[in-house]
């Protein structure tokens, strides 16, 4: 059939007015910045209270009604039984007081009234909190760390709802200072990936249109740190207010987001929760005990190291007491095989259980991979579960969308946080190991769990190591987090299949040790024999002078001229023997330093 | 513009076809009957070069049906394309976004900064520079170059660096005030925990614009955002999707102290940068100073705005109402003296005040007076009268006067130009001195050469 169409005139013209729709259009700006709710408010801490900060609260009536939560409110409000007045700051910055009303029996939900509501403060539209789920885009609009009790400028920040499931009546409660108990909540909470700190409490959590979907709640954070939002049906529902909903705007489609999420619902099915043995039992093993100050009660110059201890007795109190399961790609479900991190087996544990909802599967380790912080386990027996296809050529690039999936208790409850990539080629030491890294929130329950693209491929693995390559990990949901891309891992697999452990990754460089002498260039006193310095010709004695144009001048400025290379490139290399200079062209190879 | 595409698309195919103009609604147009209203213009011109095309094409006997199904196909393909293009773009935009973005960035000491004109300028933190003395900076594929300290700020915590070898480089221009909106996309680029400091790769963030232009502590111009910042951050940039310069990363509001991202993080503004580069400009290595609160003023938190008390030094009256200063809201009292603190001083700078008095609004202008930069003013001598001389009886260790090569036993001849015969002479010299200034002493060695030393002066 010809194309009668495009050889006439008019399918021309109306592609001319097509183009010239599209050109007036480009004018009109189509994503648009959520404006600043005015309903949010900030309910400042008393100054006896050794708290940072106050809470805040959302104005949902003309006449002042607000909502809030028992963690947001000082501790004066809290003491007196029945009504209590309390100040509080309106977006904008002016002082009104407020009663409490009555407060909630299940959701620790409260309801205040602010006197004398100014007149530009509109009240929250309420949106459907029964119908969120995982992948919608919320914002947090509260009082973080304080700021907006200063100013009444609520702070905003964006992210999604990375997961909706139960917090259990058997959950250990979550303290804040001086011990005192956060919250008694439970029931169902909205997870989110987007900023909610101290001052958030009972702040506004809100949908892609700015309506009112739940109430930020740090004390159902757990250990995870991510922040939650108690949603708003169970609260209207729990105060006993009937305020309409509104159903009039749907928010606006996000595809990145909601493509990134499909993708992670996708592969979902492929994760698995495993329980691994306490080798030593539950409780404190480690005999970490817990620092007697926080990070900032202590002087400057302890704080690093009071941050470190701090780092580790989180570890280990995520590990071994809150008894949670880890999360684990099954790579191959006929074989029975599963593949983690490395740094969720916490110490020697050997064995474990796959919990599935037909019952568990015992497992066991096969086989490590330290410097990339993989560890394959295999089932007893097949897995009734899909697998996982890792994508051979991931094709990552700076600035590229991803997802983060981790698993959760429940039949096919998945998490998923988003980001982009950070970089693609960390190199933490002058090895094979390179990482990829992304910002977005990444945390135990991510550790094992997949990084997918907005595609569907699975591109990579999380993992977390320690900033000295220690089992430690650190700095969970801080935006900075490390996973070996799925090129890596099916490199590294057949090794691992073998059942063959790699404690060490051959180092990628010259083949040279050198003595390094403070204010001269190093000496080099070994040559390890098959490397591209043996073949080139470098003997010991020779001086070191230079490395790719870099002068040696020490042994992390070398480090730094090779570890941009990879394996094959030639570099060139200047010695100095028997006071003449030579230039080398020396292969970068992989060798193992014992040769 | 991409994401025009992108929302044209989506509203185009493939289910908002209904929501297509009729003259675009090619498939729709039936061949049987060419309309002959005045009203349906362009259908009827569509129609009756259908009905031809029509004619025509059962002439030749190729059957209707055939030739709509034909019509819905290409219309479909035609809407897609914006989708397709839209995608294509915005990914390829992206990438080279961020290759354009990670050009400007630089390592500077343990943290960040970032170019800010084709002729070598780096902006970054006081804080980042403050201790070094060596300022080689790296870019992110790996070339070192040496750079020298024009000036920095540590009340506002800038400070601006020169490259040794000035070259055409790519830079990051400023973004103005109104690109500084809440909920718009921001992306930072730093070296979080020290990750790029072998591999030379920095680490990219993406989060959005929490708060414009606030006061925040000693920040007195701040874009909040919550792109993931971390310690090795600082001094780097914060960029808009434009590319553009929203801010410096400086300071993170963190769980407990924990110096680890929180999802807030505190940006110096450009406005503020853009206000200040001059100064520094011109600083010769020293510091710039701040404007400060009129001395002795007293604000109070009144009814609905900030409220004059007592007015201390400034023309203000006691009951003025404060709207503005420094040509922002003064929303509280905290805001009201950090605004008063926020602009370079200069020896005639002012300050811009708009007050509500007696109901009725006024602008006025105030003499600005000059922020003492906090922390004692060191140099690390110590001297002794001996007959008639003033003389160095001690050099601190690792002291600015360490440093610029003074020893013990060295007369001093004269200090700012003031003739030291007793140790009184030294004092009235000194002791005014803020931090910042220089101190410019001559001095005569054991042997009898004289020579001048000039010394700014740290916080110790």
């Amino acid at each position: 059939m010809a194309l009668p169409f495009f050889s006439r005139l008019p399918t021309l013209l109306l592609a001319l007015l097509l183009a010239l729709f599209l050109a007036l259009g480009l004018t009109m700006p189509v994503v648009m910045a959520l404006d600043l709710p005015s309903g949010v408010v900030a309910l400042p801490a008393d100054t006896s209270e050794q708290v940072p900060c106050g809470g805040a609260a959302v104005v949902i009536g003309r006449d002042g009604l607000a909502l809030t939560l028992l963690e947001a409110l000082p501790a004066s409000a809290l003491k007196v039984e029945g009504q209590s007045q309390i100040t509080v700051v309106v977006a904008g910055g002016l002082r009104r007081t407020a009663t409490i009303q009555r407060r909630g029996q299940i959701t620790t939900a409260v309801l205040l009234k602010i006197n004398d509501l100014p007149a530009n403060i509109i009240p929250m539209t309420i949106g459907d909190g029964a119908m969120a789920k995982v992948g919608d885009v919320v914002w947090t609009a509260g009082n973080s760390f304080g700021a907006m009790e200063e100013d009444g400028a609520p702070a905003l920040s964006r992210g999604i709802i990375s997961g909706r499931y139960e917090i259990g009546a058997d959950s250990p409660p979550v303290r804040g200072r001086a011990g005192r108990e956060l919250s008694t909540y439970r029931g169902e909470v909205l997870e989110i990936d987007a900023a909610l700190n101290d001052g958030n409490q009972g702040g506004a959590v809100l949908d892609d249109v700015g309506r009112l979907i739940g109430l930020g709640s740090l004390g159902t954070a757990r250990q995870r740190k991510l922040g939650t939002a108690i949603p708003i049906h169970l609260i209207l529902r729990d105060l006993e207010l009937s305020i309409a909903i509104d159903a009039s705007l749907a928010p606006p489609a996000n595809p990145q987001i909601q493509g990134l999420v499909r993708s992670a619902g996708a592969i979902a099915p492929g994760l698995a929760l495993v329980y691994m043995e306490r080798v030593n039992g539950p409780g404190n093993p480690q005999s970490i005990p817990r620092p007697p100050r926080l990070v900032n009660e202590v002087p400057k110059h302890e704080r690093e190291s009071v941050e470190r201890w701090w780092n580790a007795y989180y570890h280990q109190q995520q590990m071994f007491f809150t008894d949670q399961a880890i999360t684990a790609m099954v790579i191959d479900a006929k074989q029975g095989l599963l593949l983690t991190a490395n740094s969720n087996l916490h110490g020697d544990a050997q064995r474990g259980e796959v919990l599935l909802p037909s019952g568990a599967i015992k497992c066991t380790v096969l086989a490590r991979n330290l410097p990339l912080d993989l560890a394959l386990l295999k089932a007893d027996t097949a897995l009734p579960t899909e697998s996982i296809t890792l994508a051979p050529s991931p094709q990552l690039s700076l600035g590229q969308p991803i997802a983060v999936v981790g698993r959760h208790r429940g039949d096919n409850g998945f998490t998923a946080t988003t980001g982009v990539v950070s970089t693609i080629t960390r190199r933490k030491q002058q090895t094979e190991a390179m990482f990829a890294q992304t910002d977005a929130m990444a945390n135990y329950g991510s550790l094992g769990g997949a990084v997918v693209d907005i595609a569907g491929a699975v591109v990579g693995m999380m993992v977390l190591l320690g900033p000295d390559g220690d089992d430690l990990p650190w700095a969970i949901n801080s935006g900075v987090a490390l996973f070996v891309d799925s090129a890596a891992i099916l490199r590294a697999l057949p090794k691992l299949r073998d059942g063959k452990t790699s404690r060490r990754a051959p180092i990628v460089g010259l083949g040279i040790s050198m003595n390094s002498r403070r204010g001269e260039h190093p000496l080099i006193t070994e040559v390890t024999a098959d490397t591209g310095a043996a073949i080139a010709g470098i003997m010991v004695n020779d001086t070191l002078i230079s490395v790719d144009g870099i002068e040696a001048i020490s042994p992390v400025a070398v480090t730094r001229a090779l570890i941009r290379h990879r394996i094959g490139d030639m570099v060139p290399v200047v010695v100095e023997r028997n006071g003449d200079q030579v230039t080398l062209q020396v292969e970068i190879r992989a060798f193992r330093e014992d040769g | 513009m991409v994401n025009f595409f992108k929302a044209l698309a989506q509203g185009l195919c493939p289910y908002g076809l209904a929501a297509l103009p009729p003259w675009l609604c090619l498939g729709s147009i039936s061949s049987a009957e060419p309309t002959k209203s005045w009203r349906h213009r362009p259908r009827r011109f569509y129609a009756a070069t259908a009905h031809r095309h029509q004619s025509h094409r059962v002439r030749n006997g190729a059957r209707p049906e055939q030739l709509h199904f034909f019509k819905t196909l290409v219309m479909l393909i035609m809407c897609c394309l914006p989708l397709v293009a839209g995608e294509a773009i915005e990914r390829n935009q992206d990438r080279s976004l961020a290759q354009r973005l990670l050009a400007t960035y630089v390592f500077v000491g343990s943290g960040s900064g970032v170019v800010v004109s084709s002729d070598g300028l780096i902006l970054t933190n006081h804080h980042v520079i403050d201790d070094l003395d060596d300022f080689t900076i790296r870019f992110a594929n790996g070339v070192s170059c040496k750079s020298v300290l024009l000036g920095t700020d540590p009340v506002g915590d800038i400070a601006l660096l020169r490259l040794a070898e000035v070259k055409d480089l790519p830079f990051a221009e400023f973004a103005d005030a109104d690109a500084m909106r809440v909920g718009v996309d921001v992306i930072a680029i730093g070296n979080p925990f020290g990750l790029g400091d072998l591999d030379d790769t920095p680490t990219y963030t993406t989060g959005v614009l929490s708060a414009a232009r606030v006061v925040r502590g000693d920040y007195t111009d701040v874009i909040q955002g919550d792109a993931p910042v971390n310690p090795g951050n600082s001094g780097g940039p914060l960029f808009d999707r434009q590319g553009k310069l929203l801010g410096i990363n400086g300071q993170i509001r963190t769980v407990s102290g924990f110096r680890v991202n929180s999802g807030i993080g505190l940006a110096i503004a450009s406005t503020q940068l853009s206000a200040f580069l001059p100064l520094l400009k011109d600083a010769d290595g020293g510091y710039v100073h701040h404007t400060a609160p009129p001395k002795g003023i007293e604000l109070k938190a009144g009814s609905d705005a900030v409220e004059v008390v007592k007015p201390g030094s400034s023309p203000l009256s006691a009951g003025d109402i404060l709207l503005q200063i420094a040509n922002r809201p003064a929303v509280s009292v905290a805001t009201a003296m950090g605004l008063f603190s926020s602009l370079p001083y200069r020896s005639d700078a002012t300050i811009p005040v708009v007050i509500r008095r007696n109901g009725e609004e006024q602008r006025l202008n105030i003499l600005a007076t000059r922020q003492t930069i906090p922390g004692r003013p060191y140099h690390g001598i110590e001297i002794d009268e001996r007959g008639g001389r003033i003389v160095i009886d001690h050099i601190d260790e690792e002291s600015p006067a360490e440093k610029a090569h003074l020893v013990k036993g060295i007369t001093v001849v004269s200090a700012n130009g003031r003739e030291l015969k007793r140790k009184i002479d030294w004092l009235k010299a000194v002791v005014p001195l803020e931090i910042g200034d220089v101190l410019k002493i001559d001095v005569r060695d054991a042997d009898g050469a004289e020579r001048s030393v000039s010394i700014r002066l740290r916080p110790r």
